[in-house]
């Protein structure tokens, strides 16, 4: 079923109705969103400059499931079990039918309301972000289906209550599960205001329920973007220069090339591309290859060089950010001075699962399986590099369950068109260089100088969020 | 050429490179996907499977080498231990990522196997070779512990 969401203008959903009525679960599951529907109408374009940005956080089934929407990624920070209470504490949700869904890449509807037009997980903004807009979704989803309660049984919505999931008349003894409801429902206006919780009341914010993405971590049913696979997928290995800079000067893939399973070996900008059948053969292939490189203008300075250059920038006059009193003078009359240097190493993130992505590139479009925190920015990225597809160019999250990805863009060679083979989608795993990775998630600070992967270039007073170790 | 060998029980055959290691053979070729790839170098435990009830790395294991022998998976775990291991898991909340866990788990589960009533000297011997990059180790400990402790 598309995870696109619908309207709840009645054309747009008789619309849906129509064309998802040969499949019985998705005809029967009804979509909310909460925009006027000429927004809705925009949201559909990436381009739309509307005004304000629709929520559309939430489907319920008449099997009584609660699909929640998240628009941020989940790093194993517990982003999907945060915005799901927020919003299914206001939906007087049942805790145990609620599921959260990736949110497609789409800076209208999607957006990091602190980062303005851009869809991203980061900076520890994804609850504050999302807190009132949350609640307002929840709120109303559990207003209209209390106004089709009230509806039906024709009795006033201040005589009826919810608890998990489930509407009661306590007078007449009725009760309603909200999937019994989602029909008539989903036929009601959208409130323009509705109510919110008395703190007080709420029974999931401050109450830690269990998180949604555990059992599939514990049984090997979690998907992360290294279990996409597609009929006819490729893969396809970098061999990256040994040094930050480097490029190649020269390379022989004739070794490499008779590999069984090895399709194509390609220069792209990172370095040499194995592109082949399985990882397995792609590995083979990489091994085989003989590169030079040239280090003319690689990094070549170590971690005890780079710690000096540190030193001695630190000991440059800096940009004030704040100017109170004087300082030197303060400094200089008192008792007791009190100095200390901290040092952060240049950390790599070391993610346990290698960077990597999986990219459907054909004529209708480029779609894209990857775990990046910024995906509105890797869409106008990869639609650049993949060329004459980025009109129908759209970046999927939906791969379930992200491993921890701190790296803010995916790698453009992912979707160059030069390391595509035609018409086969391609799965690029990005990753350093065997020997360090086991270093990596040891002893981060090792690698520091010759790390190759994706890393944040933090500068001194900037470190704590830029270590990766939260 | 060809392989046969007990996968989660039952008698499979895969037909691929016999040097190929089994993180392959299972993810590309079984579709397995639980196994995970992390290092390739039988340095981060993602991809413990068991081989005759032992942990081990299937990153380093060719194909050839399981020949009519015993594959367990995180996909085919049944003994009581594991599902207590399972149970303790979620339980105690014990991933965050996720990606370490199916080789945490195995590992686990193996020691439970062996060891009913593990120490923490017991446990970080057993699960020193699979490392967690969110840094879950204190709830595996306590999650071993509890796992042990509900067989008693």
């Amino acid at each position: 079923m598309s995870s696109r969401l619908y309207s709840p203008a009645r054309a747009d959903r008789r619309e849906f109705l129509k064309g998802a009525g040969a499949a019985a679960v998705a005809a029967l599951t009804i979509g909310f969103e909460w925009t006027a529907p000429a927004q809705a109408k925009a949201a559909g374009g990436a381009s739309s400059l509307a005004p304000f940005a629709p929520n559309a956080f939430v489907r319920i089934g008449a099997d009584n499931s609660i699909t929640i929407i998240s628009k941020h990624i989940e790093m194993g920070q517990g982003s999907y079990t945060g915005i799901a209470t927020v919003l299914a504490e206001e939906l007087d949700a049942d805790w145990a039918q609620v599921r959260v869904e990736s949110a497609p890449a789409d800076a209208t509807r999607y957006a990091n309301l602190v980062f303005g037009k851009i869809q991203g997980t980061g900076g520890s903004s994804a609850m504050a972000n999302s807190w009132a807009q949350l609640r307002d979704a929840g709120a109303k989803a559990r207003a209209m289906l209390l106004t089709a309660a009230s509806n039906q049984w024709r009795v006033a919505v201040s005589e009826l209550s919810v608890d998990k999931s489930v509407i009661y008349h306590t007078a007449s003894k009725r009760q309603a599960t909200f999937g019994s409801l989602v029909k008539a429902a989903a036929a009601l206006p959208v409130p323009a205001t509705v109510q919110l919780k008395n703190p007080e009341n709420f029974t999931l914010i401050g109450h830690l329920p269990p998180r949604v993405d555990v059992p599939a971590k514990c049984d090997g049913t979690a998907q992360f973007t290294i279990d996409v696979e597609m009929p006819g997928m490729l893969v396809a290995l970098l061999k990256r220069p040994p040094l930050f800079g480097a490029t190649v000067k020269s390379f022989d893939d004739s070794a490499a090339i008779k590999v069984p399973g090895v399709v194509k070996v390609v220069q792209v900008p990172g370095g040499i591309a194995v592109v082949a059948k399985g990882f397995w053969a792609a590995k083979q292939g990489r091994d085989a290859l003989q590169i030079e490189w040239d280090d003319s203008k690689a990094e070549k300075r170590s971690s005890a060089a780079l710690f000096e250059e540190y030193r001695r920038l630190a000991d440059q006059p800096a940009a004030s950010a704040r100017k109170q009193g004087d300082v030197e003078k303060a400094l200089g009359a008192a008792t007791h001075r009190i100095s200390a240097s901290y040092e952060f190493p240049y950390l790599a993130h070391a993610p346990m699962e290698p960077l990597d992505a999986v990219v459907k590139l054909d004529a209708k479009g480029c779609e894209i399986w990857t775990g990046d925190q910024f995906q509105t920015l890797d869409q106008a990225n990869a639609a650049q590099t993949a060329g004459q597809c980025h009109l129908g160019l759209h970046r999927r999250g939906g791969v379930d369950r992200q491993g921890i990805r701190r790296r803010r863009h995916a790698d453009q060679a992912a979707v160059d068109p030069r390391r595509r083979h035609p018409w086969r989608p391609v799965s690029a795993h990005v990753f350093p260089q065997a020997r360090g990775r086991p270093e990596c998630a040891g002893r981060a600070h090792r690698l520091a100088p010759r790390h190759r992967g994706p890393i944040h270039h933090g500068r001194r007073g900037f470190r704590r969020h830029d270590q990766g170790w939260d | 050429m060809a392989t046969t060998f007990q996968l989660n029980g039952k008698s499979v055959t895969l037909d691929a490179d016999p040097n190929m290691p089994m993180l392959w053979a299972l993810r590309e070729v079984a579709g397995l996907h639980g196994t995970k790839f992390g290092c390739g170098m039988a340095l981060c435990g993602a991809c413990t499977i068991h081989l005759d009830g032992q942990a081990v790395r299937s990153c380093v294991l060719p194909l050839a080498s399981v020949a009519n022998r015993q594959v367990t998976t995180i996909e085919g775990l049944q003994s009581p231990q594991a599902k207590a291991v399972q149970a303790a898991w979620i339980s105690l909340q014990v991933p965050q990522c996720g990606y370490c866990q199916s080789g945490q788990i195995m590992s686990a589960t193996a020691l439970l196997e062996k060891n009913a009533a593990p120490t923490d000297a017991d446990i970080d011997a057993a699960m020193s070779g699979n490392i967690c990059r969110c840094g879950t180790y204190t709830r595996i400990r306590a999650a071993i512990h509890a796992a042990a402790q509900s067989k008693a």
